[in-house]
């Protein structure tokens, strides 16, 4: 259940940004591409990080 | 069973130095410019003493803010000054010339250089082609000059600006570690495979396996970056080169000791037949990945004659980036190998408890 809410909720932000896929490339091409780019990959890092962070304490909570 | 895990594993200094490195890489490796260079030429031919405009499309050039900005024309190894130079933009320029070659000159291509104090010397090799009349060779033939440069080098932090690489050097800060980190976590694999077979504790085999799970991470995301580099820079993302084909033989060679680990029941048997595997497949690994694609052809760096990155395209400004990120992915990914190693333990110390 919760599954298939899941791919329902993906499916429909894909379909949201497909969609608005145009305005996206204007703003990719009016200089602030770069800026995207960055701030994207750093969200996606910053993520990794913390979910890395969270493991290694919750893990270190386990082996004690 | 006690199982004692290693403590190196359990340590954080060096797990949270791996964000650090990598925080600094991704921020640093993106916003530190592209030096200047010459982007295209248009139009790519001309005919012999014809009065030619040349247009001239630069990337991160600052021609407008130069005062001194200059085309010169390289050919035959003898530089050749232009007529006129006529600059639009910080990133455009067009310069007139014409040209009659001597009629002992065989070669009909021409470099494009541009120079001025704020970019430096940029080229554009082999940029426009001469198209020589036949039964015209009575007129003279155009004098070599002397250009005079007064600044080589482009001012300011940046990395190098490579024909077919362009921005997408960056990708040495992603694709190339990946490859780093997968050889160290295969060596962790087969010393501790090692390591099992001298002692026979279980913890040894777990952190070779767990390793050669880690080494399959590191190898798909390597060959996922590559595949995206390659179709930028090669124009198809699979191009028939030993490396890649080498690289793919050794990713599943490890898929294939994952499988014979499956497919043996018994704990005990399945360690010491995986270990000898490990031990043996990172012989065959090595000799995919670094021996034959240095003896035969091949489109990397540093193989098959070609030069290495360390030669032309790493240099001191990349290298500020690159080694940290080498060593950020590589304790990055021995982080992740080392919870997937402690939750491993923890499930067999829970196992042994019920």
């Amino acid at each position: 259940m919760n599954k298939s809410i899941l791919a329902t909720l993906v499916f429909t932000i894909f379909t949201a940004l497909s969609a608005q896929a145009s305005d996206i490339d204007n703003v990719m091409r009016s200089g602030l591409k770069y800026p995207v780019v960055v701030g994207v990959l750093l969200c996606i890092f910053i993520g990794i990080g913390l979910f890395l962070i969270l493991l290694e304490r919750r893990v270190s909570k386990l082996e004690k | 069973m006690k199982v004692e895990i290693p403590n190196w594993l359990k340590q954080r200094w060096w797990k949270y130095t791996s964000l650090v490195l990598l925080f600094y890489v991704l921020i640093g490796g993106l916003i530190v410019p592209l030096s200047p260079g010459i982007e295209t030429v248009s139009p790519i031919s001309f005919r012999q003493n014809t009065a030619t405009r040349i247009e001239v499309s630069g990337y991160n050039t600052h021609f407008s803010s130069s005062n001194n900005t200059q085309a010169i024309l390289k050919h035959s190894g003898k530089y050749y000054c232009v007529d006129e130079v006529i600059v639009k933009n910080e990133n455009l320029l067009y310069f007139n010339f014409s040209f009659n070659p001597d009629s002992s000159d065989k070669d009909n291509t021409f470099d494009v250089i541009v120079n001025n104090d704020l970019d430096g010397t940029v080229a554009l090799r082999e940029a426009i082609v001469l198209v020589k009349d036949a039964g015209n060779d009575s007129t003279e033939a155009t004098q070599a000059c002397e250009p005079s440069v007064e600044n080589n080098l482009h001012s300011g932090f940046s990395f190098p600006y490579r024909e077919i690489l362009y921005e997408s050097i960056r990708n040495t800060f992603y694709h190339v570690p990946m490859w780093f980190s997968m050889m160290l976590v295969l060596i962790i694999s087969m010393i501790y495979s090692i390591k099992y077979l001298r002692s026979g504790k279980i913890v040894d085999d777990i952190i070779a396996e767990e390793a050669v799970n880690i080494s399959l991470l590191c190898g798909v995301l390597g060959i996922a970056t590559g595949m995206i580099w390659a179709n930028y820079t090669w124009g198809s993302p699979w191009p028939n080169d030993p490396k890649l084909n080498g690289a793919a033989v050794g990713v599943l060679i490890y898929v294939a000791y994952l499988i014979l680990r499956g497919a043996i029941a018994d704990s005990t048997k399945r360690a010491r037949i995986s270990a000898v595997y490990n031990i043996f497949a990172i012989v065959i690994y090595i000799m995919f990945i670094f021996i034959i694609p240095r003896i035969t052809d091949s489109l990397h760096p540093g193989n098959g004659g070609n030069p290495a990155f360390s030669k032309y395209d790493l240099d001191s400004h990349l290298r500020v980036f690159f080694y940290p990120a080498v060593v950020g992915w590589i304790l990055l990914f021995t982080w992740i190998m080392s919870l997937r190693v402690r939750l491993k333990i923890a499930e067999l110390k829970k196992d042994e408890n019920e």
